[in-house]
């Protein structure tokens, strides 16, 4: 099929979109594009479904016999994706046998399958290269050094203003009667995530990734999962996701839990039983000592029910509880596959993508690793999945110091997260993030794909900033200051796109902080190492979490 | 103090451990009996003398219907595949395609391939979509039909309809189709699958048992052992209820009757058997409770045992 026919049927959509015809569509937004990839041709022979293909692709996706693909191995498959993948399949053969010319919404179901392909083969490898190499430690580092260079914008002369892109597995428009904030939420509703104030979690084992300390629990309905995390980006990922969020993107669900909030309950005969085996285990796997993070451990006590009954199930077994800790909800109505930026796609010019660098750069993120990108399947109920893109990992913001010599890096800082994001020069735009991982859509995002982005900035007032910050709990002063710099750097993309500012800011570039006699913060900068006892990671140190956060 | 009873179960069985039973895998032991053996009226006895508890829970209705090719190469292979209608007690109804293999001295580990769902799947009849289940139906009309030794037009054509249906799916992601194409060879696999068409149809009567050890009542010895690592969600209602007692094995009494769709002059074939499976956690020690029971279904009450399914016993009944 020549690529005009696809341009063809890709108008005959938008027009379906826009008559409300398309209802299957309407729930998730498209997938089609004004480029489909190539690899939704070989589907069909003059808009003829070829059956053999379809055919091929659902096996690979719901074959677990089928466990490698071009000599990599393929990850097993679940239950619930793989009933999706047939129900999609089903569909099609049926459309097949109705009709077998190729419409607009079968083309979108084509190209939901071909992605989850892209990203389970996507996952395979990663699964099967968990380590990050140093090649690619290399690659990370050349990338952080090539931003400077790839993040300078020559502003066009003349160009459209850009307007939202369809409504898309990648980003949903936040409709204006609804506060930015509000997002994170919703979309925590939908995957009936329930964070409460008292979490108790039951310990299930040490994570296998990532490089910050983390284990895998359970919930106490025996359902939903949790990653419970420790260190430098309990903040900071708090935040950054809600910033995403309430910029119209799917993300994971971090929570932070201060002092004795979050109980981590053992079960006496695996191998991690207690606090002293937590501790040693996290310490053999991630070389960090978490020791520093609790606040209490031992057996729960009836005394303890008292103040939370959900524990009386649990009387006698061994607990441990934290200064302070994140958690991460892993809930049963969501499949992780791979990557949502799997090659061969031509994902890369959305954008919706293009424009996220934007986003990554208003919260000084530097990990923006392919890996941090995940495909996922909701389950919205009554036999309803929906493809959903989530940025994953979103902590390393914030202010990031790396140490290439020390192999090692900090986030969190808020000394080194700059008052500024971009830098206007007469007619270039220059930012001052860098990102370790140049992706694609990254690299090839113009200066329109980030005016589009500065406008879901602009939209941010300063409730919905508040209330980010809240939810991530730096302590009063670290909030503060965190508060005025966050506004500090909306407004300097606003005013580097020459966008008007429906709701201004204020911000204090010389914010001053005492504490009795004591100067906390002094004109915007931070001078103390904020009640170190309790926050173990520090905000000043730069020693990361291959050295202990210097402890 | 507030408590929530189901919060305490669930956690109670979190902590009794998850269990991994292999996937698609199950150790089953059968027994086949007289019509005239009522089982169930022998399961006190059978309880007292194997000193393993026994509850009988329900009461479910089946009705399978098997395909295979003219030249039975599924029987041959050692598989059987059918279709399978699931009557509840509750009045709800499940259909489901299975593949299964077959038993043997060796063995009595049975791989068992599930395709869950069936009523997606749609064909088209007469010009209009209908669900396969709508068709499978007409095909189960037949074990109600007033002369089953005569295929009527109405049956002669949903079994038409099916085979089409499955000449289609033949390469189609559909996991028992998968199944065989992968251990048959695509070539090989795919030919089989086209060929299939009905060739049997029954129904059973099942009532299903847990078994169990009441710790209370148990062999000194028994109290010891660890507590099955079953998650929740698969835990039946009995054990959720008595969470001290530990599940053993599942046995059903099957009163089965088939009629060929080959040749279905033939008299119908009648079943009666009793099958056993492990259900434990610790599967070694589960085997050995098998055979606990076995001793006591074979020495104390002469149940025989079997090791080919109904399908094969079916078929060499009927002299396929």
């Amino acid at each position: 099929m020549a690529m005009n026919q696809l341009t063809k049927l890709f108008l005959l959509l938008c027009v379906f979109s826009t008559l409300g015809v398309c209802s299957a569509q309407s729930k998730r937004g498209t997938l089609l594009q004004k480029n489909n990839p190539l690899e939704l041709e070989a589907f069909f022979t003059d808009s003829l479904l070829y059956l053999e293909i379809l055919r091929n692709t659902s096996n690979l996706l719901t074959d677990n016999d089928l466990t490698s693909f071009d000599n990599s191995p393929l990850p097993r498959r679940k239950k619930a994706f793989i009933r999706h993948v047939k129900h999609l399949n089903e569909t099609l053969e049926q459309a097949y046998l109705s009709n077998p010319k190729m419409n607009p919404e079968n083309l979108d179901l084509l190209y939901e399958l071909l992605w989850y392909k892209h990203s389970l083969i996507q996952k395979g490898y990663a699964d099967a290269n968990p380590k990050i190499s140093l090649r690619q430690k290399i690659q990370f580092l050349r990338d952080t050094r090539r931003s400077k260079r790839v993040f300078t914008y020559r502003i066009p002369f003349k160009y459209h203003f850009p307007t939202n892109p369809e409504d898309s597995p990648f980003w949903q428009a936040i409709p204006d009667s609804i506060s930015p904030y509000t997002r994170f939420n919703q979309l925590a509703k939908e995957k009936k995530i329930k964070a409460k104030a008292n979490m108790v979690v039951l310990f299930e084992e040490v994570s296998w990734s990532g490089s910050a300390p983390k284990i895998d629990a359970l919930d106490l309905d025996l359902d939903n999962g949790w990653t419970v995390k420790w260190g430098d980006e309990v903040h900071t990922d708090v935040a950054g996701s809600r910033i995403f969020a309430a910029l119209g993107y799917d993300v994971d669900h971090p929570y932070f839990y201060g002092t004795d909030l979050l109980t981590l309950v053992f079960d006496e005969t695996n191998e991690v039983c207690d606090k002293s085996s937590l501790v040693a285990a996290l310490k053999a796997k991630y070389a960090i000592d978490i020791s520093l993070f609790i606040s209490a451990y031992g057996s729960i006590t009836e005394s303890m029910c008292l103040e939370l009954p959900t524990l009386e199930p649990l009387i006698g077994k061994q607990f441990v509880r934290f200064k302070k800790c994140a958690i991460e909800a892993r809930p049963d109505r969501v499949k992780r596959l791979g990557s949502f930026i799997p090659e061969g796609l031509n994902n890369a010019e959305r954008q919706e993508l293009q424009g996220a660098v934007l986003a990554h750069h208003f919260i000084g993120n530097w990990d923006t690793k392919e890996s941090n990108t995940l495909l996922t399947t909701v389950h919205k109920g009554n036999y309803t999945y929906e493809p959903s893109a989530v940025f994953s990992d979103l902590g390393t913001s914030f202010g990031v110091c790396v140490k290439p010599i020390r192999a090692d890096f900090k986030v969190g800082l808020v000394n080194e997260f700059p008052w500024e994001v971009i830098e206007r020069k007469r007619n270039k735009l220059k930012f001052t993030n860098s990102i370790n991982t140049l992706l694609l859509p990254y690299e090839q995002a113009n200066y329109t794909d980030l005016l589009w982005m500065a406008t879901k900035i602009r939209a941010l007032d300063e409730k919905s900033l508040r209330k980010i910050i809240a939810a991530a709990q730096w302590p009063a002063p670290i909030a503060e200051l965190y508060f005025h710099k966050l506004a500090s750097r909306r407004a300097s993309i606003l005013t580097a796109f020459r966008l008007k500012d429906p709701h201004p800011i204020a911000f204090n570039r010389n914010l001053n902080w005492n504490e009795g006699e004591t100067k906390i913060i002094e004109n915007g900068t931070l001078l103390v190492d904020y009640q170190r006892l309790a926050n173990p990671e520090s905000f000043l140190e730069t020693k990361g979490r291959f050295r202990n956060y210097g402890n | 103090m507030a408590t929530d009873k189901k919060l305490y179960l669930l956690l109670l069985f979190f902590f009794l451990g998850i269990s991994s039973f292999g996937q698609n895998t199950e150790e089953q032991r059968k027994y086949i009996f007289g019509k005239d053996t009522s089982v169930i009226a022998l399961l006190p006895s059978i309880s007292a003398l194997s000193g393993l508890q026994i509850y009988s829970h329900s009461v479910y209705y089946y009705e399978d219907i098997y395909l295979d090719s003219p030249t039975f190469d599924l029987a041959k292979k050692g598989y059987s595949l059918r279709f399978r209608k699931r009557n509840f007690e509750d009045g709800s109804i499940s259909y489901s395609m299975q593949l299964k293999n077959e038993m043997t001295e060796l063995s009595a580990i049975r791989m068992e391939v599930d395709e869950p769902e069936l009523d997606f799947y749609k064909l088209q009849k007469s010009g209009e979509w209908v669900s396969i289940t709508t068709v499978l139906d007409t095909l189960f009309a037949h074990l109600s039909s007033q002369n089953p030794a005569e295929i009527s037009p109405k049956t002669a054509a949903s079994m038409e309809l099916i085979c089409e249906w499955i000449r289609f799916k033949a390469s189609a992601p559909i996991s028992p189709f998968q199944k065989i194409r992968f251990l048959e060879g695509d070539v090989v696999g795919l030919e089989i699958i086209q060929k299939l068409a009905p060739v049997l149809v029954g129904s059973s009567h099942r009532s299903r048992m847990h078994v169990y050890l009441d710790p209370t009542t148990s062999k000194e010895a028994w109290k010891q052992l660890p507590k099955n690592k079953i998650a929740a969600s698969l835990l039946p209602e009995f054990f959720r209820k008595n969470p001290t007692f530990t599940w053993l094995l599942e046995a059903s009494v099957d009163a089965s009757r088939f009629y060929s769709l080959v040749q279905p002059q033939k008299i119908p074939f009648d079943i009666a058997e009793l099958e056993v499976e492990n259900k434990y956690s610790e599967k070694l020690e589960g085997t050995k409770f098998l055979d606990i029971f076995e001793k006591t279904l074979t020495e104390d009450f002469g149940l025989k045992k079997e090791y080919a399914s109904k399908y094969k016993q079916s078929i060499t009944f009927f002299g396929f």
